[in-house]
């Protein structure tokens, strides 16, 4: 979780970075390390790529660090920097799994319920596979907003600026989403129910 | 103040407030104050929050060991990279190297290009620039232009063509180094052999007309004849005693003919000028200069077109001068001193203008 180093300790490990203080690069990745690789898995299931990236990302970071005046360690900044580094390198590679989704938007399923009932509680709790199954089944462009909102606990207008849309649109996919989301957690909880019987 | 009571449990999970508390702790009394006072969204909230922590836990694919690793990595490498860079992995020594290669190349072909640009103009000049002081005149312009000698003798020259000759001729020899083309009218001295160094042919005359066509570019040297006779020889083969030697010797070649210098195998041909005309020769070697009862002007006329000069004189005073005269192939100032005989006249050579002042015929 997000550690809360005070504004001196922030300053201080900053100015280590600069003056090339190896360690002060691995404590200030270290604490973006998960948020990032979280993220960019939403793009490709290939792990070393992602790992790759976020490297490639933090080794730029270092290399840059005579000309940086601000510090690029604020998350914002570098899921944008990250996603953009991701997308080259998939391209180039040619190892996106499924690319195609990622601008296209699956239509909704038009029988959505206002049941709410759909979260029930423990049930969801404990089934985490379950509901990993059904954000995966969502287009990459719906998981990676869910994750910005839920993971990241960003605001709409965060959200917008990464993912260059206007709020109106970051709130509407936001609800499609989640409404897709609950869907895909009606068959999975389906499938579930016919194994058990 | 937002009323929570009508959100849905979506509603509720998307609403940053209520992430912020779920998540991070975060506005903890103001959510704990509310739900005491709605009781009856106690189910709400646990739904939206489910929704919430179990999107987030969701998400998570990575073990910490894994990030251990990654990060250990990342400041191994870091460290690897700050160590000094080898000398010519250095970006600037990469630069300076190119730098110095591209600079190297471009002084060979430049050197290269000088090389090959010394002209067989620019090495003969050169060679007598050790010998005697030279002038060199250049047409620059698009008509032709006419020099006159310390001999008297006159040079057309057509638009780029250079000529450079001796401030005063040697005692024994007249000697001039021509590139591209010119009309010479030499002053008639059978003791000072006049000699034209033209890419790679020597024309050698004692006193007469001819063109001489040897443009830096074209790989052929021509020689034409108007009067007299010139003897010509390759500059390589030329003896000393064909050079020093009254007698016409080498190649002769007489009025209407012409030799064709081939540079590439050093041979020389020698053809009659067929028709004259079609050779496109420029008009002076073409004109007789017979003037019958001609005004002066018209004579002015036709010598400054010839020659390239500018003839200035009092045109209402010698305006209606007539003249009768044939002129051939002296130079111009020897035209200049018979007209001027005729017309009682006299002239002066002022800026390459010649000037001409008289009393007039009337």
């Amino acid at each position: 979780m997000k550690d809360n180093l005070s504004h001196i300790e922030e300053e201080r490990l900053w100015e280590r970075f600069k003056e090339g203080d190896s360690e002060a690069l691995g404590l200030l990745s270290r604490r973006h390390y998960r948020a990032l690789f979280n993220y960019a898995i939403k793009f490709t299931k290939d792990r070393e790529v992602v790992k790759d990236c976020i490297q490639d990302l933090f080794l730029e970071l270092w290399e840059r660090r005579d000309y940086l005046t601000q510090t690029p360690f604020v998350r914002i900044y570098l899921i944008k920097a990250l996603r953009n580094n991701l997308f080259r390198k998939i391209r180039q590679e040619r190892k996106f799994t499924d690319a195609e989704d990622l601008d296209t938007e699956i239509p909704l399923s038009d029988h959505i319920s206002a049941e709410s009932s759909w979260i029930e509680s423990e049930l969801f709790l404990e089934n985490e596979e379950k509901i990993k199954t059904a954000l995966s089944k969502l287009p990459k462009r719906q998981q990676e907003i869910i994750f910005l909102k839920f993971y990241e606990n960003l605001s709409n207008d965060q959200i917008s600026e990464i993912l260059d849309m206007n709020r109106q649109s970051v709130a509407n996919l936001l609800h499609r989403a989640l409404t897709s989301l609950k869907t895909n957690w009606f068959s999975v909880a389906k499938l579930l129910l016919l194994f058990w019987k | 103040m937002i009323d929570y009571t009508t959100y849905t449990p979506e509603a509720l999970a998307l609403d940053d407030s209520f992430r912020g508390w779920v998540l991070e702790g975060k506005e903890h009394h103001f959510w704990k104050n509310w739900i005491e006072n709605n009781p009856a969204k106690t189910a709400t909230v646990k739904q939206a929050q489910a929704l919430v922590l179990s999107l987030y836990q969701a998400q998570d694919e990575i073990l910490e060991e894994e990030i251990d690793e990654a990060i250990h990595q990342l400041v191994q490498i870091a460290d690897k990279r700050s160590m000094i860079i080898p000398l010519w992995q250095q970006t600037w020594f990469k630069i300076g190297v190119a730098a110095i290669a591209l600079f190297m190349i471009g002084w060979l072909l430049y050197y290269e290009k000088q090389k090959i640009h010394i002209t067989p103009y620019q090495q003969v000049v050169g060679q007598f620039k050790d010998e005697v002081k030279l002038l060199e005149f250049t047409n620059t312009t698009s008509f032709p232009q006419s020099v006159t000698l310390s001999d008297g003798s006159s040079v057309v020259l057509q638009p780029e063509t250079s000529i450079s000759y001796p401030t005063t001729f040697l005692a024994d020899k007249r000697e001039v180094v021509l590139s591209g083309e010119a009309f010479f009218e030499v002053s008639k001295n059978p003791n000072k052999p006049f000699f034209v160094f033209a890419n790679g042919l020597i024309t050698k005359v004692i006193g007469t007309s001819f063109t001489v066509r040897a443009y830096d570019k074209d790989q052929e040297v021509k020689v034409i004849v108007k009067t007299g006779k010139v003897s010509v020889f390759a500059q390589e083969t030329a003896s000393q005693d064909q050079k020093s030697s009254r007698e016409l010797t080498g190649l002769v070649l007489t009025p209407n003919q012409q030799v064709t210098y081939s540079r590439a195998d050093n041979r020389l041909v020698r053809s009659l000028v067929e028709k004259p005309q079609l050779l496109a020769l420029p008009e002076i070697q073409q004109q007789s200069f017979e003037f019958r009862q001609a005004p002066v002007s018209d004579v002015f006329d036709v010598l400054e077109k010839a020659y390239g000069v500018k003839i200035v004189y009092d045109e209402d005073l010698m305006g209606g001068c007539e003249l009768t005269a044939t002129l051939s192939d002296e130079p111009l100032l020897e035209k200049m001193e018979l007209i001027c005989k005729v017309l009682e006249a006299q002239y002066e050579l002022i800026d390459a203008q010649i000037v001409v002042t008289g009393k007039g015929c009337k």
